[in-house]
């Protein structure tokens, strides 16, 4: 089966995705982000970019199954998120804007933890944190706990902790958040070697990461995608993701129609 | 996966320097306790040889010791419980629970069973001071172990409750205190209505008097369910209050 390209497996797919903020006294209806839809196959990474408050951490929490959204619904590899989530989560790794990481467990037993609670079978836990801990680059921290780490190691830990048990769909929220260059540009590596067979779909505020990173942005303004491109058609263009950016956030340009109509008929909008 | 939960929860329990100054702080009280009431026993040897039906040493011990250590027990259950979900919350490792494939049953499950499990060793300590005298006097084995039984259930219902209330704040010192407030007013419900009929059926909903035929050695039936209607409600509003945290999107 192609694993890449247009043929690729649809493995996520958000439609018509609402969630409104909590109301406050004196304060009229608002949304963090509104009728949000996003597709994601097998081989691609995609970048959510936005200001911040732009609705990209909620997007991130509603597709990983932490918020429930109030309109829309989510598909993880097949798995209605609201009919189904134990099965669409447990195609899905996702690392939240502060890792998940318990600072009185030593690494190579932090990802034991997640492992076992991602169902991998006991045979297969011990290879598996020692693969993840290889491909994340932690052998000299395995031993070490969490609560020692640096922020950049504490950030490759929640990247291991959510491909430790080989998910179809990864989430990762400003992955890069608060690296040194040289991590930045590790990370940036490891998204795109991650991309090569999973579906990546990763938040960012920083233009040169998903540039290096994604092969497809979606911009999200004020909770509301306003653009979805690739970055291939983008050099064609021959624009640069800067001067889009800055063009979509000036005109408030919109995604096109004849984008949300890719959006398969079964997973519209849900209210 | 409740395994996982279980494993997780008694590794964090273990590790956690607050459970073992609990137990020890137990112990101490219980060593004491313990040694009072076998000199209060023995001094009263004279006056219970005259008694037609004089209790055994262990049937003394049970209501002398074990009765106001149940309400110790009662009371510590919420202190280990109350960094199950306070704890998550403020350390942001909820989100890990949140986006893995466990059910919320399952998670509260887990939880509270290791804090039961954590409760054998005070509740062990308890016991455990009674069969030093085994040596030394005939004991019996059936108070004993419906004494045991009785404390099991009640540290799983205060258990239960100070999950709740973990599952209600960050900080586990709150959660600890509202679940501790909530466990001593509904003990002292027993006393407040004193012979008058409201009374006695506020009384009901008391732990208190619904432990001491466990500790005379004839439990009832609706003792147990009591303790365990009480765990089940608490597990319940704790599985409904962490769906909607889901659903209201903050911790």
């Amino acid at each position: 089966m192609d694993t890449r390209g247009p043929s690729a497996p649809l493995l996520l797919e958000a439609s018509g995705l609402a969630r409104r903020l909590p109301a406050r006294h004196g304060d009229s209806l608002r949304h963090a982000i509104r009728d949000v839809s996003l597709t994601l196959r097998s081989g691609e990474v995609l970048g959510l970019l936005g200001l911040n408050g732009a609705g990209k951490s909620t997007t991130l929490r509603v597709l990983s199954g932490c918020l429930v959204p109030h309109a829309g619904s989510v598909h993880i590899d097949g798995h209605d998120l609201a009919d189904e989530p134990l099965a669409a989560r447990a195609a899905l790794g996702y690392l939240a804007d502060a890792p998940a990481l318990y600072d009185n467990l030593r690494v190579s037993d932090q990802l034991a933890l997640a492992a076992r609670l991602r169902r991998l079978p006991r045979a297969a836990i011990g290879p598996a944190v020692d693969a993840v801990i290889e491909e994340c680059a932690l052998t000299e921290v395995a031993r070490q706990r969490c609560g020692t780490l640096s922020k950049g190691f504490r950030q490759r830990v929640g990247i291991a902790q959510a491909i430790v048990h080989d998910p179809r769909v990864v989430l990762l929220d400003e992955p890069s958040n608060g690296l040194d260059p040289r991590q930045m540009q590790q990370m940036r590596e490891l998204v795109r070697r991650l991309g090569e067979r999973r579906a990546v779909l990763l938040s960012s505020h920083l233009l040169t990461e998903v540039q290096a990173s994604c092969t497809r942005i979606a911009v999200l303004h004020h909770g509301e995608l306003i653009a979805e491109r690739s970055l291939h058609d983008l050099a064609e263009d021959g624009r640069t993701l800067a001067e889009l950016f800055a063009s979509l956030l000036e005109t408030g340009e919109r995604i096109p129609e004849t984008a949300r109509a890719q959006v398969p008929e079964t997973t519209r909008a849900r209210t | 996966m409740i395994g996982t939960v279980l494993r997780h929860e008694l590794g964090q329990l273990a590790r956690s320097v607050q459970s073992w100054v609990i137990a020890a702080g137990f112990a101490a009280l219980t060593g004491f306790l313990f040694l009072q009431q076998v000199e209060r026993w023995i001094a009263q040897q004279d006056a219970l040889r005259l008694q037609d039906h004089a209790p055994g040493l262990a049937g003394f011990l049970g209501v002398n010791l074990l009765a106001p250590l149940a309400v110790v027990i009662g009371l510590l259950a919420p202190l280990y419980a109350m960094r199950s979900f306070a704890e998550e919350f403020r350390s942001h490792t909820w989100t890990l629970w949140q986006s893995s494939p466990v059910s919320l049953v399952a998670l509260v499950g887990g939880k509270l069973a290791a804090v039961v499990i954590a409760m054998l060793l005070p509740i062990g300590i308890a016991i455990g001071s009674v069969l030093t005298l085994l040596p030394f006097a005939p004991l019996d084995a059936g108070v004993l172990l419906s004494s045991a039984a009785g404390l099991v259930l009640c540290a799983t219902a205060t258990a239960s409750a100070g999950l709740y209330c973990s599952s209600l704040v960050r900080q586990p010192l709150a959660a600890a205190a509202g679940a501790l407030s909530f466990v001593i007013v509904l003990w002292l419900l027993g006393s407040v209505g004193g012979d008058a009929a409201w009374g006695r059926a506020l009384a009901q909903l008391s732990p208190g008097q619904h432990l001491a035929g466990f500790f005379q050695g004839y439990p009832r039936s609706g003792d147990a369910l009591y303790f365990l209607l009480f765990g089940a409600a608490f597990f319940a509003l704790t599985v409904i209050r962490l769906d909607a945290l889901r659903h209201a999107g903050d911790e």
